[in-house]
Parts: structure tokens; sequence; C-alpha cells
């Protein structure tokens, strides 16, 4: 048995793998802050759920933020590398991935084996990851997961131009005061977004078929914008976009052990 | 003659002293920090290094010491050291002190008698070499109105003159390429000082047309400074620069040959101090040495068949397409430590031998002719004056022919100029050479933009795709 472990600023996310590359069991928690904390949790959870002790466990693979904090013997890996080959394990066909997570987002290029050709990251801190739509709802007093459904029945859209989650938060208190309603705004927030990640993919020729993975993988309203922006059909990563992370990580540590 | 107490020198005392305290420490047979005993080192050293040493960037000065650096370290303080010595030296006789940008070759301001002045390397070696490198100046240039994102080698510079730490100078010459902001912060400084401020136009295209037109600028531009000064040209002293100058680009092209081999026989640690030393080209034979014990090392290095990666670490040879970050000089020794990581060339070093040559020393003519081209293709002004097809040959040519594993884009973020091109030439470079390349942003001489510890999580991460 492996374990795969994806230690993201958002959530910490685990799977246990059997030598075959079955996926056995997932398990995904908030990070809160304290990577350390979450994935001792998620270690413990993974374990406990297939009845295991740690000694069964032939390697255990990490990545992400908090890569270096698993408390049990690991290789540390490069996100990127297991982005990309938990999506092309799962989707042969992939040769791009779009990952957005909660404080990151990236574009990656991959070959038919799963490896890394090229990618590029976002460069402006919180306004093209999950963060940004996370600061915008609480401004809003919009829970998080109600946000995509919105956006999708949403009549009109405004125009957010801030490419900054701060100086965007003073545009959508400026929409609000203006009378605009709060899914016109959420749309013209998803709309920035997408637009943002669109333009990091362009920076690369991406190729299909392109797969979304990463927690904004769930929001249906940005996959919808996106594909939009960029004119191509994008599908999003199974069995669940969070675990692709942990799936490369597993994968990985099973190539090298 | 200027009165010496009047003539603030901090920053070039500052660079002296970082510079003696290497070579002494080097000399001492330390190969690293922790078997340095600094105590000694500086038992009967002047209050002034006492006062500063602390100051001094840990990781650099070790990296300098290491086996495969100290040799290639010490040419290179040695011969800055003596640069900063006549700087120095020259300040206080009263000469002609001449502030330049550092696509401006020295040699005919040096046989003008005067002292010429890179401000982009001081500014880079005083970030490299000190802890705090030139942040409170840049911080005072910025209180002045201006933005963060013009580039510091210039606003540590203007900063210092502004706190006092270096002296008014007598002129200041600058192409008008490669980028705008320098054009105008230079303009700043001369309404500052008062200093007249001589500027040689840079035509848009690259044939001999061009190439006429540039030299008849610079050519200008040296008599305008020879008829404000009154200094004459002395030709045997031009003549000795120039022939410093020759050996020195042999050794460089040699060097440039060398790098060709797998595993890479010379030290990535070398980059930025072959960087500063372009900028003091032909000076003494102190900069000969430094290229030719470069070259030396390497050469031994392919004979044994042997590289600078750590053994049992497969390398990764990496091309820098643009410019490198110069706050932390040790991260170049780290990461072919860490990653077997090489260094093939960059942006601010390559000097293609194909297009520069030598410079004909049979007459002052053919002198000046073969000066005003290797500033023509200096680096950064040949790469993004312009087409963009230039750069991309240069950098698709070099992938191939030095066998580059991916190429990284170090985006100084004054560089609107080279940041415009980054895609053309990360296209180029996947189509034609079959690599990836990374891009991240920093500022060439201020850490806070883009922490060291940022850079190695970004080059780790970017480094672990390649090895995968």
């Amino acid at each position: 048995m492996y374990i795969g472990c994806d230690i993201g600023t958002g959530y910490t996310k685990g799977i246990l793998m059997d030598n075959e590359g079955v996926i056995k069991a997932s398990c995904i928690i908030p990070t809160v802050a304290n990577p350390r904390d979450a994935s001792k949790t998620i270690i413990k959870e993974l374990l406990n759920g297939a009845g295991l002790k740690e000694s069964e466990i032939k390697g255990c693979g990490s990545t992400g933020w908090g890569r270096s904090y698993v408390p049990m013997q690991h290789r540390e890996l490069s996100l990127i590398n297991s982005i990309a080959k938990g999506v092309s394990f799962v989707h042969s066909s992939c040769r791009t991935v779009i990952d957005v997570g909660a404080q990151h987002s990236m574009v990656i290029l991959v070959d038919e084996k799963g490896q890394v050709l090229e990618f590029r990251q976002n460069d402006r801190c919180a306004a093209g990851s999950g963060r940004f739509i996370e600061v915008i709802s609480e401004a809003l007093r919009v829970p998080l997961e109600e946000v995509s459904s919105l956006v999708l029945n949403a009549k009109e859209r405004v125009n957010v131009t801030a490419q900054c989650a701060v100086f965007a938060e003073s545009e959508v208190i400026a929409h609000v005061n203006d009378g605009k309603p709060v899914d016109a705004i959420l749309a013209g927030i998803i709309d920035a977004l997408g637009r943002s990640l669109v333009a990091i993919a362009k920076r690369l020729s991406v190729v299909e078929d392109i797969f979304v993975s990463g927690g904004m993988a769930k929001n249906a309203a940005l996959i919808k914008v996106m594909q939009e922006h960029l004119q191509k059909s994008l599908h999003v990563a199974e069995p669940d976009p969070r675990l692709v992370g942990a799936i490369g990580a597993a994968l990985l540590v099973k190539e090298v052990i | 003659m200027r009165e010496t107490k009047e003539i603030p020198v901090e920053w070039f005392k500052r660079l002296r002293t970082a510079c003696s305290v290497i070579e002494a420490g080097i000399k001492t047979g330390a190969k690293s920090l922790a078997e340095l005993d600094i105590p000694a080192l500086l038992k009967d050293a002047d209050d002034y290094t006492k006062k500063v040493v602390d100051m001094l960037q840990p990781d650099t000065v070790d990296a300098a010491l290491r086996p495969k650096n100290r040799n290639v370290s010490l040419a290179f303080v040695q011969a800055y050291g003596e640069y900063l010595d006549f700087v120095l030296d020259g300040i206080q006789k009263g000469k002609k002190l001449v502030y330049h940008y550092f696509e401006c070759i020295p040699q005919v301001l040096l046989s003008l008698d005067m002292i010429p002045v890179c401000v982009e390397t001081i500014s880079v070696l005083i970030a490299a070499l000190y802890k705090d490198g030139c942040e409170e100046e840049i911080d005072t240039l910025e209180a002045e109105g201006f933005p963060a994102h013009l580039c510091s080698g210039q606003k540590g510079f203007l900063g210092a003159y502004l706190l006092n730490e270096i002296p008014t100078p007598d002129y200041f010459l600058k192409p008008s390429v490669p980028c705008d902001p320098s054009n105008l912060l230079f303009q700043y400084l001369a309404k500052l000082t008062g200093s007249p401020y001589i500027i040689f136009d840079a035509p848009y295209y690259t044939n001999e047309r061009a190439f006429n037109y540039y030299k008849e600028e610079i050519d200008d531009a040296y008599q305008k400074l020879i008829k404000m000064s009154g200094n004459r040209l002395d030709e045997d002293k031009l003549k000795e620069y120039v022939a410093f100058t020759n050996k020195q680009l042999e050794y460089i092209y040699k060097i440039q040959e060398i790098r060709k081999n797998r595993p890479c026989p010379d030290p990535a640690f070398h980059r930025p101090m072959d960087f500063a030393l372009y900028t003091i080209f032909g000076f003494s034979e102190k900069v000969v040495d430094y290229f030719r014990i470069v070259y030396e090392e390497a050469k031994e290095r392919v004979e044994k068949g042997i590289g600078v990666v750590p053994e049992g670490k497969e390398e990764i040879r990496t091309l820098w397409t643009w410019a490198f970050e110069g706050y932390d000089l040790s991260i170049y020794h780290w990461m072919e430590e860490e990653h077997g990581a090489t260094y093939l060339t960059c942006g601010l070093t390559i000097l293609p031998e194909e297009v520069v040559g030598f410079v004909d020393d049979h007459d002052m003519d053919s002198i000046l002719a073969g000066l005003a081209r290797l500033t023509f293709h200096y680096p950064m002004s040949r790469q993004v004056t312009s087409f963009a097809d230039v750069w991309i040959n240069d950098f698709t040519r070099i992938a191939r022919s030095h066998k580059a594993d991916c190429a990284i884009f170090a985006g100084h973020m004054a560089c609107k100029h080279g940041w415009a091109l980054n895609k053309l030439l990360s296209d180029a470079i996947r189509e034609e050479a079959g690599i990836p390349t990374l891009r991240f942003e920093m500022d060439l001489a201020d850490k806070r933009f883009t922490p060291p510890a940022e850079v190695k999580k970004t080059l780790s991460e970017f480094f672990e795709t390649i090895r995968h």
C-alpha cells in the first residue's frame, strides 16, 4: 500500500493506493493553517479506515505547500509533477491540466506518459486562485458552495476589472452600493477569475484534452466561463478534482520505491 | 584637487572592503565559512572592516570559499579590488569621474584619464555582497516619488547619491537603449548633480549601415567628452587596454565554447562575476587573469572528464535567457550542489564570437570601430534593441549547441523590453530546441521583491519537473 498526501493551504488531501494503483480510500480535510496537524489527521484516518499500521505502508509521497510536515517517513514531491501524474493516470488522453487551488493556479502541458513538458503559474498573488472567490463571497456574505449556482442563474454580469483580490473587493463594494444584484457581481468575479486563468493558459499553446483540477474545478460556473474564453472543451478531473495531487504523489512514490 | 574629507566614497569603500575580506578569507585556506576563523582574520583589520564585516552576506562568502569557486573568486576580488583602488585613488586625485550605463565599454574613458564607473554593477555588487544590499538607498529614492517598478540597478545608485555615499560625477554617459527608465533616471541624477549627460543614439537595426551610424554616435560622444574635459586621448594607453580586451575576449570565447561539454566544466557561481568584469572590460592584466583562470580550470576538468556537478547527481543544463538575480549569488552554487543544475550562459554575459570578434588594433580608426562593435553587440543591448530574431536566434542556437535541458527566464521586473519578448522566445525555444522555459519575476538588486527562499522554491519545483 502507498499513501499520497497533498497538503494545500486550503485543504489537505490524502489517498491510499494499492500495489496495482487502485485507490482504496481517500480523505479531504481543511488545513486551517496547520499543515502538521492536518497531515497527521489525514494519515491517521487513512490508516485507521483501512485497518493498516504505518509499517504496512511501502511508501508515502507528499506534495503541496505543507509537504515537509507529514509525520511519517515520506518523500517530498513537486506539486507540478504530482498533479500532472495524477490527472494523466486517471485520464490518459489529457495533454493540458489547469489546476486552480486555494492560493495558486497553474497550467501544465503533459505528454502521453504524464510527464511535464512545460508549465506556467499565476504571478498575481490571490487574483488567479480560489482565495479570490473566498474573499469576495465573504464580502457579499454568500456561502462559497452557493456561488456557482447563483452565477449560472444570473441574468446579468457586471464588469470587474481589478486584477488584485483586495482591489476587486473594493470594486465589489462599489457595485453593491450601486444596487447591482449579488448574482451579477459574483458572475463578474467568476468571469474575472476565468479570464485570468485563460490568460495563463494562453501563455502556453494548450493542447486538448484539457482537464481542470483543484478545488475550483468543482465550480461549474468557472468551468463554463473558461470554456467560453478559451473556446475549447474542458473536463473536470475525476474521481475528485481535489485529489489529483495526492494521487500523483502516491504514483510517483510507487515508481521510485 | 577635491578635498579628501568632503568626498563621499562610502559605497566604493564598502565594496573594496568586501573584496579585501573575501581575498583574505580565501587565502587562509578555509574551504567554507564554517572553517573560517573570523576573529583571526580580523585581528589586524582596521575599524571600518570590523564594522562592516558582519554585514557581509554569509552564504555568498561561503560559496566563494568553496573549492570549485575559490580560485576564480580570488581572481575576481583581486581584479575588481584593483579597479576599486583605481576609482578611490582617482577620486582623491581629482580625476574626471564618469558614471555610465553598463553597456558602455570603458577603454576610451580610461585612455582619457577618466574614472569609468558602471552604475548598475556597483548597485548589484552592493546587493550581492551585503545583507541589506542597497535597500535603504532604493527606499530613499522611492521616497522622492519614484515608483517601485523602476530598475534597482539605477535606483540603488541614485539613492546612494542622495544619501551622500558616492561623489558627484563630472559626466554621465549612456546609450539610448535598451530601456527608457534608465535614460530618464540618468537624467534625474544629471539634474540633481548639474553634471553634463551625454547620450549616444543606438539604431533599431543591426546591419552595417546601422553600425556605422552607431559608431559615429559613439565617436561624437567621445569628442564631446574631450571638448568638455580638455583631456587628451592617450593612444598608447588605449592600445594597452585594447590588448587586454582582446586577451579577455579570447578567453571569453573559449569559455563559451568549453561549456558545450557535458558535464559542464564551469561553475554557475562564476556568471555574475563575469558580468561585473564585462563592465570593466580591458581594465587590467588582472581582469584577463580572471577569465584565464575560469578557462584553465574548466579545461582541466574537461581533461579529467569531470564536471562541476557533485558526483552521483544527474546534470540539468540551464540556459538563462535573460538576467540573473543579483542579490544572493550563493543560489547559483546551491542549484548546482542541490539539483545538479549548471549554468550555460545568460542574457547578461552572452557574447557571440562570430559577430563581436576581436578589436583590430592596427590604427586608431580600427580600434574605435572594434570597441564600438563590442558595445553594439553587448549583452542585453544586442538582444532587445532590434528585431526579436536576434535574441531568438542567439538563444535557440545555444540551446542546441550546448545541449540545454531547460531555459530559465529570470525576468527583472523593470525590464519591460525583456518581458515583451519572453513569449516569442520561450515558444521558439520549445519549438526549435524542444525544451521548456521557467519564467519568474524578480528584481535584479532588491531581494524584497522575490526573496531568495522563494527563488529557491520556484527553481526546485522546476528542476523536479525536468528531472522526472
